[in-house]
């Protein structure tokens, strides 16, 4: 019969073509990028080009950095790596290239290029990619003395803030932001909060919100909720240093005078505010299923069901809120501000071990944040496509875009100094001062420059995140029946799971480095 | 004479059946490549990775990257993987024999295929999606059993922060998704039996279940048999999405929810420890394997046929 020979035909060219669908470019920079990369000057890379960078007759080096976003397709990328690439070819001849990653899979896209060798050259850390994981498995390469020979500039405007991206005494990363200070506060709805007369100090306490979550009960509205992406972290209120370990590797309440590592879980400070979490879930401060609705906190924010959510407060993180929320916000402080080690490495620059030219890479990074043109291409774009001037340095939107539809919007990385970069409205020209201020009344944490290294104890790491993860959350959002008992358990869980152990080596690591200082 | 005849015979044999292995090629070249020659990497299992010294280089560290499966919480985890398995196999062949029974009886063909599709439906959902559906009956504040339970004068029950139901609602979860792929392969091979045992059976008088015992079972038996032993296989794994998703990762049920591997995911997420990742899943192969061969050899000792190799 003839049709089914055409169909059996047909079957077997399907099944042949869909043999070549796994042949694709295995070369990542395809896949995301707008494959039509005008890199008008200068040719396109060679990736054995492995000779120094200094001589301007070699092959111009490609810098492939890694853009941390959304995931959503950046048009203007190619036009924004020409204008790049118009400074630094003639300065440092060298092109960039961009490379963007959602956040979800930067840790793992990380962990799999650099372990096949894929081409990436500067690699965002922090955020979900703690700097010591990064260090100690040699992911990334030290550069404390590229920095030191190709990057001068940059070093001087780092100052000590390169003590605290140390690991084993060498320097591995930078921070990505020049003035990282940061306070613990609360975004609030500025609209709800007019509307149900509630007012809100500059400087709030626990206590403040427990009245205020009263007030809005009685209107019907949820005070916030614990849910997924915010589970009341508890040093929004008050500084802990926790060494990058979520509070699994001991903590140091008020980090600023003391150096004594401490369980958090069994410290009366986290008894109380667990007991505090439970009485707001008890008068319905909270949402009851916030636990189970899979809803996450931005979410639930965004869409008006809760009154405030916690955020870093900090001059820059005041415009960068005032930006993301479809109604009017404002923030209150709930903690001073402080420099720590774990501020600063919250967003840094690496360059993986496998780079073949790191010196052009951190000629690169000397450019960012010495060149404004450079760093107001990388914050914002090309003027009159995404951005337009405002005043001298304060930058809006281009008519027509915002961040949904913009050609390019930077989400997680930070870029440049901000001293000599525009910043989007709603901020002034005031707020050059402002952050300066901000970071210079910042008070230093004692162990600003202590990085913990996990490496011996990481099977009981691995054992105290489990238990962490059973018994935090329902504390965390009020849920538990009897709230001493649910402690009482939950540290028996960790001993059994060596949290003793743990805190044991910090302590031990934290006295060394004390010693040296 | 006689050699001339052998080689020709032989050679005849050898070339009936090339076109065969020839055909069998790209699947064994496939095989090797995706499921033997990664077994070079099992090395990372005891190894401290280094990204700069890659896989061949990074520094031994015998089996320190398995201790923390052995810690604290090792006995409930294997616990809670074991017990689950076993009640699915027991429940799941039970459940998945009577169901491919009670299909084979249907008597209109339409609906028969009608009843199949819809059995198999499930299986072909994400997890995900059934984590969701099973929200919508047990969420405290808008389920359906809670209103229903309110509805006719009982409290209603926090669904996510009480243990004790949990073991049932897995296995019901779990069966409701799976049944579909077992009553699939049983139906199939209940087609196969011959109608005249039936018949004759008939004629002597036996009943429908007399029937079951003595024709549809014993001849189910190299079915069950093939299906235990690839199910006693998995017995180390758990479905992931089963019992991290369904109890939307509460905390309160870990006790009766955590698995292996729910318990490496969470203990591993935060600090991207390769070789602990690499050891856990070593750790799971190897138990699964000489489960698989201890249950083998037993089978064979009963029945040599019915064992697998």
């Amino acid at each position: 019969m003839k049709i089914k020979s055409i169909i059996s035909i047909l079957v077997i060219f399907i099944l042949v073509m869909s043999l070549f669908a796994g042949c694709g470019e295995s070369n990542d920079d395809d896949k995301t990028t707008d494959s039509g990369t005008t890199n008008t000057n200068g040719t396109d890379n060679s990736s054995n080009d492995t000779d120094a960078a200094n001589n301007t007759d070699e092959e111009a080096f490609e810098i492939v950095v890694e853009l941390v976003t959304l995931g959503q397709d950046f048009t203007s990328l190619p036009l924004i790596e020409e204008e790049i690439n118009k400074i630094t070819l003639p300065e440092i001849n060298a092109t960039v290239k961009f490379l963007p990653i959602h956040i979800a899979d930067h840790a793992n896209k990380l962990s799999l290029m650099v372990a096949s060798g894929e081409k990436l050259d500067l690699v965002m850390t922090g955020i979900t990619t703690p700097l010591v994981g990064l260090a100690s498995t040699n992911a990334i390469q030290p550069i404390g003395d590229l920095l030191d020979e190709y990057a001068p500039e940059l070093v001087e405007k780092q100052g000590e803030l390169l003590e605290a991206t140390k690991f084993n005494g060498q320097v591995y990363a930078i921070s990505a932001d020049l003035y990282p200070a940061k306070a613990g506060g609360i975004v609030y709805n500025k609209e709800m909060a007019d509307q149900y007369n509630v007012s809100v100090s500059e400087r709030i306490t626990l206590e403040d919100l427990s009245k205020i979550g009263e007030q809005l009960k009685q209107e019907g509205v949820y005070l916030t909720t614990p849910s997924d992406g915010a589970l009341n972290s508890h040093d929004i209120y008050t500084p802990i240093a926790d060494f990058g370990g979520d509070y699994a590797y001991g903590v140091i309440f008020d980090p600023v005078n003391s150096t004594e590592i401490v369980n958090y879980y069994a410290s009366d400070e986290f008894r109380e505010y667990a007991l505090l979490l439970k009485s707001w879930m008890d008068q319905g401060y909270m949402p009851q299923d916030a636990l189970t609705n899979g809803q996450n906190a931005q979410d639930v924010f965004r869409s008006e069901q809760v009154f405030y959510q916690f955020v870093n407060y900090s001059p820059g993180d005041k415009v960068q809120e005032a930006r993301t929320w479809p109604f009017e916000v404002k923030l209150s402080q709930a903690s001073d501000a402080i420099l720590s080690t774990e501020v600063v490495q919250q967003f840094g620059y690496g360059i993986p071990v496998h780079c073949e030219n790191p010196e052009a890479v951190v000629k690169f990074l000397n450019l960012i944040y010495t060149n404004a043109d450079i760093s107001n291409l990388l914050n914002h774009g090309i003027e009159g496509v995404e951005y337009q001037k405002v005043s001298d340095n304060i930058v809006e939107y281009v008519d027509g875009i915002d961040s949904s539809n913009a050609g390019y919007v930077r989400i997680f990385n930070r870029f440049g100094d901000a001293m000599q970069t525009y910043q989007m409205e709603p901020a002034t020209e005031a707020f050059f001062d402002e952050i300066e201020t901000f970071n210079e009344d910042a008070e230093k944490s004692k162990t600003l420059g202590y990085v913990f290294n996990a490496e011996n104890v990481a099977g009981e790491v691995a054992a105290v995140n489990s238990v962490v993860s059973e018994y935090r959350p329902p504390l965390m959002a009020g849920a538990v029946s009897d709230v001493d008992q649910a402690i009482e358990e939950f540290n028996e869980a960790l001993e059994s799971a060596g949290i003793n152990e743990i805190i044991e080596e910090n302590r031990r690591q934290l006295g060394e480095w004390l010693a040296k200082q | 004479m006689e050699l001339v005849g052998k080689s020709n015979k032989k050679r005849k044999k050898i070339k009936h059946w090339i076109p065969f292995y020839i055909m069998g090629l790209p699947g064994m070249i496939y095989l090797l490549i995706n499921n033997y020659l990664p077994m070079v990497g099992l090395q990372v299992a005891f190894k401290k990775w280094d990204y700069q010294k890659g896989m061949w280089f990074s520094d031994w560290i015998g089996l320190k990257n398995f201790e923390f499966l052995f810690k604290s919480q090792a006995f409930r985890i294997t616990r809670n993987t074991l017990l689950y398995n076993l009640t699915f196999i027991i429940v799941g062949a039970i459940l998945g024999i009577s169901v491919a029974i009670l299909v084979n009886e249907i008597q209109s063909k339409q609906f028969k295929k009608i009843y199949q599709t819809i059995i198999l439906l499930p299986f072909l959902m994400s997890m995900v999606i059934v984590a969701y559906l099973t929200y919508a009956y047990l969420s405290p504040q808008t389920g359906y059993i809670n209103n229903i339970l309110e509805a006719i004068g009982l409290n209603r029950i926090s669904w996510y922060s009480e243990k004790k139901y949990w073991p049932f609602i897995l296995v019901f979860v779990q069966q409701w998704k799976t049944i579909g792929f077992g009553m699939v392969i049983y139906l199939s091979s209940i087609v196969g039996i011959s109608k005249d045992y039936y018949e004759a059976a008939e004629l002597d008088g036996a009943t429908k279940w007399q029937q079951i015992r003595t024709i549809t079972l014993p001849l189910l038996k190299p079915t069950i048999i093939t299906l235990l032993i690839l199910q006693v296989g998995q017995i180390f794994r758990s479905d992931f999405g089963l019992f991290y998703q369904v109890p939307m990762d509460q905390g309160s049920l870990y006790a009766v929810t955590d698995t292996i591997d729910t318990f490496v995911y969470r203990g591993l997420m935060k600090t991207n420890n390769i070789g602990m990742s690499a050891a856990a899943g070593f750790y799971q192969s190897v138990v699964c394997f000489i489960t698989v061969v201890i249950f083998n050899g037993v089978i064979r000792k009963v029945n040599k046929e019915n064992a697998m190799f």
